[in-house]
């Protein structure tokens, strides 16, 4: 008789329960399926079902060449990174293409839909130009000071 | 709600998790698991178990995929083949639990409503009062600033408040603030300690549709955030930026 099989938390003591982090691990989509026996689906029918549903895509550093964003009407995610690690374009999950995390594969990209672009993301050239306006910008201080270096040039012509 | 960075840097990491519920509009705060079946969005006032951002609007249902005929025209690129319905119930979601996220703030719990204007009716020599019939919410610990006047561009914090005449700021503005003088306040700031008005870092409500930040409600109201930058501008593009302190992931939080 084969015993039945029992799930056991990891790193859990004796009485504790999943955490909800491994709950949540748990119910993660596994991406596209590639066992034969449950129905092995082709990178090309993956990735065209999510362009139809207008879904965002995520590709490997490796699998990017495979899809041209502009024909869909995509364009790459840009997400800020204040420490410079990253150029802001990288977003790592599971490659829709490849399956494999994309973190193991030089880092990947993130493609979404051009409409939803602007509900979800700043433009980069929006930002740049925000925040070199920013830090253009003088405070009142400045002002002042400008205000004082007016007046005694000024007050140099008369005198001379 | 946007993406506009992470506190830590680096790159965003996306997941995608099945729903339990239809998610109406992208840019809203997630709800974990409360029956395995999937995430949730979270309400006005809880962001209590988040997972992050939605970034991807969805259907729920419960109607079986199509599998026998997954090479028909009806189905292919349909959302109908193998993986098509199921993907139609998942979404994807920014998961770091240090995601700073920028919601504009709606003057009301509808969207895209401007912020409630504050037109001074006493004069103010010393800079500290600001009156107007139209300030009705409790939002000390929240940002007052000047948009049009003697004191435009800067920015203080409320200190107290007078429902229905003024409010009080205890650092002066820098100039008298004269009759008509125009202020824009917000519920939230930078710093505090979540105690009783000094909770503006803290809280934060959304609008009706969870896309945006209700600046209309009193100070240390809502979901638990942390407040991380106000871009103070007009009524209509202010905008504030936070992380989610009720992160699943955020381990110093969530119990298990």
């Amino acid at each position: 008789m084969i015993a039945p099989s029992v799930a056991v938390p990891r790193h859990a003591k004796l009485g504790q329960g999943f955490s909800k982090a491994e709950q949540l691990k748990a119910i993660e989509h596994p991406g596209r399926q590639t066992n034969p026996r449950r129905g092995y689906q082709t990178s090309i029918a993956w990735l065209s079902d999510l362009i139809a549903m207008r879904k965002i895509l995520i590709l490997c550093s490796n699998c990017q060449t495979h899809f041209e964003a502009r024909r869909f009407n995509y364009r790459v995610v840009f997400v800020p990174d204040c420490t410079g690690k990253t150029d802001g374009y990288t977003v790592n999950g599971r490659c829709d293409w490849c399956t494999q995390e994309t973190v193991m594969l030089g880092g990947g990209k993130a493609f979404e839909p051009e409409e939803h672009y602007a509900e979800l993301h700043i433009e980069p050239d929006v930002a740049r130009r925000a925040s070199r306006a920013r830090a253009l910008r003088k405070g009142a201080w400045d002002a002042v000071v400008a205000d004082v270096e007016r007046r005694r040039a000024r007050t140099q012509e008369r005198q001379s | 709600m946007r993406e506009v960075g992470h506190l830590s840097g680096g790159a965003g990491i996306y997941r995608r998790f099945p729903i339990r519920a239809s998610v109406a509009n992208r840019g809203v705060i997630s709800r974990a698991v409360t029956d395995a079946v999937g995430i949730d969005v979270c309400t006005t006032t809880s962001f209590v178990d988040n997972v992050g951002l939605i970034l991807e609007a969805a259907t729920y249902t419960t109607t079986q995929a199509d599998l026998d005929d997954p090479g028909s025209d009806a189905n292919i690129g349909a959302g109908n083949t193998f993986c098509g319905l199921d993907m139609g119930r998942v979404v994807t979601v920014s998961i770091r639990p240090d995601l700073v996220i920028a919601a504009l703030a709606t003057g009301a719990a509808a969207e895209n409503t401007a912020l409630e204007l504050l037109s001074n009716t006493a004069a103010s020599a010393g800079g500290t009062l600001i009156s107007d019939t139209d300030i009705t919410e409790d939002q000390i610990s929240g940002i007052v600033w000047c948009i049009s006047g003697n004191n435009v561009g800067h920015a203080r914090v409320c200190s107290a408040f007078s429902d229905n005449v003024s409010l009080t700021v205890t650092v002066p503005f820098p100039r008298a603030i004269a009759v008509g003088d125009e202020f824009l306040i917000v519920p939230w700031g930078c710093v505090g300690t979540a105690a009783a008005d000094i909770d503006g870092a803290f809280f934060l409500q959304t609008s009706t549709l969870f896309t945006q930040a209700n600046a209309s409600i009193a100070s240390g109201t809502g979901g638990d955030i942390n407040c991380v930058y106000l871009e103070l501008n007009g009524r209509s593009d202010t905008q504030v930026h936070f992380t989610l302190r009720g992160h699943i992931l955020n381990n110093s939080l969530v119990a298990i």
